[in-house]
């Protein structure tokens, strides 16, 4: 009986959801299909003249996916120094750790990014440029600073979220396990961290996104990546609408289903509403 | 000031400037012990003042103008994404999710090249000032980019409201816009504010990107144009530069801390009442 029961409620549930998708997406099709047919009295698209030029835009998302993927190893693992130089003990550490946050939270990233090429790299260090190679990967010098510029910035925001993320676990923890006979890294390590990457997640998948959107600024200083791919070639021919809508969707697939997968871990490792 | 507070604020700037000599010798001998031959000359940088001086007006206006574009329109997202009706709240979603997953950038890019072809907008006056197309469409792309987040904050702090609220509003024959107006939003304001600054301080920073669309004279444009081969002293303009911003910025992120500290207590006594 029960089981009918529920069934008959799980099959309800199916059949409103599936109504839903059906209005939804027809609505959501009728608005943009009005939006473009408006757009399209004034405007001649030409879909597949831009869709040749598929080629230089997956290069360019090579060097987005590249520059992101140096940027976010840089981040993650300076966000980490800078947090614990927070919480350390010596007033001195933490201060510094607070003037490096605070500083780089604050000035918009493209100026950042200006300042590390133009205003250091370019102006303040000798010549010749040295060429930069990591295990065997030689890595372009706009590049390189373009990463660099990624990961030391975004670091800024890594550490405040590391930082509450190490201040959420009560303080009779490390006092637990520094009483067992834990080190400090040791305590750190095995039981402050774990627990914090719990209340970390949610942000930091945030941050991700935040750090693949930021390094569309490296066009800047002429990284050949997504965006500027695309402002280069929509220079060659007069096709800017349909370009920058690829674009979008390009960006749209790296980072949507990061959030969609942020959104899964928040609702699995939300601590509170599984308790309730 | 009583003599306490004079200390204290003493001790703080004795402590930063320690921290920051320290930071700044740190980087200073890793990067200069490289071997460079760059001298400082702020003294011919710091002639350049005025320039930024204008540029930071520009940038206020830019500010200004697409934080109203952003509240209103978050505010009507917010509100479409409650409606009973549950196709329009996904359209609503859709919004939201498509604008806070692109770089600030591409909607620009998107607004100026793809719809600036299309729509023609040459010029706006208001209150006697003449804005061209550039600054007409990065207003409106900053607008609509920042107002997909503030929707969602609108949204969570109207939730946060309970719901018996909203019952008791109407069962005393108030309407839907003045439920919303004198119960819900003064309620939900609250929840909302420190956020919302946040919002806006990520606003200021991404004014600094319409230069890449060819620029209105704002901070980062102006420094642009200063930096030309013929005046090197580029590390310094870009050094003040970032001072410039600094200056808008920290005050406003302050103000967003001294809120959610502020609302955060009046929130957990009435949490503690309940």
């Amino acid at each position: 009986m029960a089981k009918t029961h529920f069934r008959k409620a799980q099959e309800q549930r199916i059949l409103k959801l599936t109504l839903r998708f059906i209005l939804s997406a027809s609505l959501i099709t009728l608005v943009l299909w009005g939006f473009y047919s408006i757009l399209e009295q004034n405007y001649i698209f030409r879909w597949g003249l831009a869709l040749q030029h598929l080629d230089s835009f997956n290069k360019g998302l090579m060097l987005t996916l590249q520059a992101s993927g140096l940027g976010l190893v840089l981040a993650l693992s300076l966000g980490l120094i800078v947090a614990l130089l927070r919480l350390s003990p010596f007033a001195l550490f933490r201060d510094m750790g607070t003037l490096y946050v605070h500083s780089l939270r604050n000035i918009p990233f493209i100026v950042f990014v200006l300042f590390m090429y133009f205003g250091f790299a370019r102006a303040v260090l000798p010549r010749p440029y040295p060429n930069i190679t990591l295990l065997g990967w030689d890595i372009d010098d706009r590049l390189f600073w373009g990463a660099l510029a990624l990961g030391l910035f975004e670091a800024s925001f890594m550490s405040e979220i590391f930082r509450s993320g190490i201040q959420s676990i009560h303080k009779t923890q490390i006092e637990a396990s520094r009483s067992l006979g834990m080190s400090y890294a040791q305590s750190m390590r095995y039981v402050v961290l774990p627990q914090a990457f719990r209340v970390i997640i949610p942000p930091l998948t945030g941050e991700i996104i935040a750090l693949i959107k930021e390094s569309a600024l490296l066009l800047a200083i002429a990284v050949n990546e997504l965006t500027l791919t695309a402002k280069t070639i929509s220079g060659q021919r007069p096709l800017q609408f349909e370009f920058y809508t690829i674009l979008a969707s390009y960006y749209l697939t790296m980072t949507v289903p990061i959030s969609i997968l942020s959104h899964y871990l928040e609702q699995r490792f939300n601590i509170h509403r599984r308790r309730s | 000031m009583n003599s306490r507070v004079l200390r204290y604020f003493l001790w703080m700037t004795f402590r930063f400037t320690l921290a920051a000599a320290v930071l700044i010798t740190i980087v200073g001998s890793i990067f200069w012990g490289i071997g460079s031959t760059y001298s400082l000359e702020w003294d011919k940088a710091l002639k350049f003042l005025s320039w930024y001086n204008k540029g930071i007006l520009v940038t206020i206006e830019l500010f200004i103008f697409s934080a109203i574009i952003a509240l209103s329109l978050g505010l009507i997202v917010a509100l479409l994404r409650l409606v009973p009706f549950a196709p329009v709240r996904d359209l609503a979603g859709l919004y939201i999710h498509i604008f806070r997953n692109l770089p600030a950038l591409v909607v620009l890019l998107l607004f100026f090249f793809g719809l600036g072809q299309v729509i023609d907008i040459q010029s706006f006056s208001i209150f006697g000032r003449n804005y061209g197309r550039i600054f007409i469409w990065s207003v409106i792309a900053f607008g609509v980019y920042e107002s997909s987040y503030l929707a969602e904050i609108f949204r969570a702090g109207i939730q946060s409201v309970h719901k018996t609220q909203i019952e008791a509003a109407q069962s005393l024959g108030m309407g839907y816009f003045q439920t919303m107006g004198y119960v819900i939003l003064p309620q939900a304001f609250r929840v909302i504010l420190p956020p919302m600054t946040g919002i806006m301080v990520a606003l200021v920073k991404e004014t600094a990107l319409v230069y890449l669309v060819g620029g209105v004279g704002d901070l980062t444009y102006q420094v642009r144009q200063l930096a030309i081969p013929s005046r090197p002293y580029v590390f310094e303009f870009y050094t003040i530069l970032a001072a410039y911003y600094l200056s808008i910025v920290i005050p406003m992120s302050l103000l967003s801390q001294w809120l959610e500290s502020r609302l955060g207590i009046s929130k957990a006594r009435r949490q503690v009442v309940d």
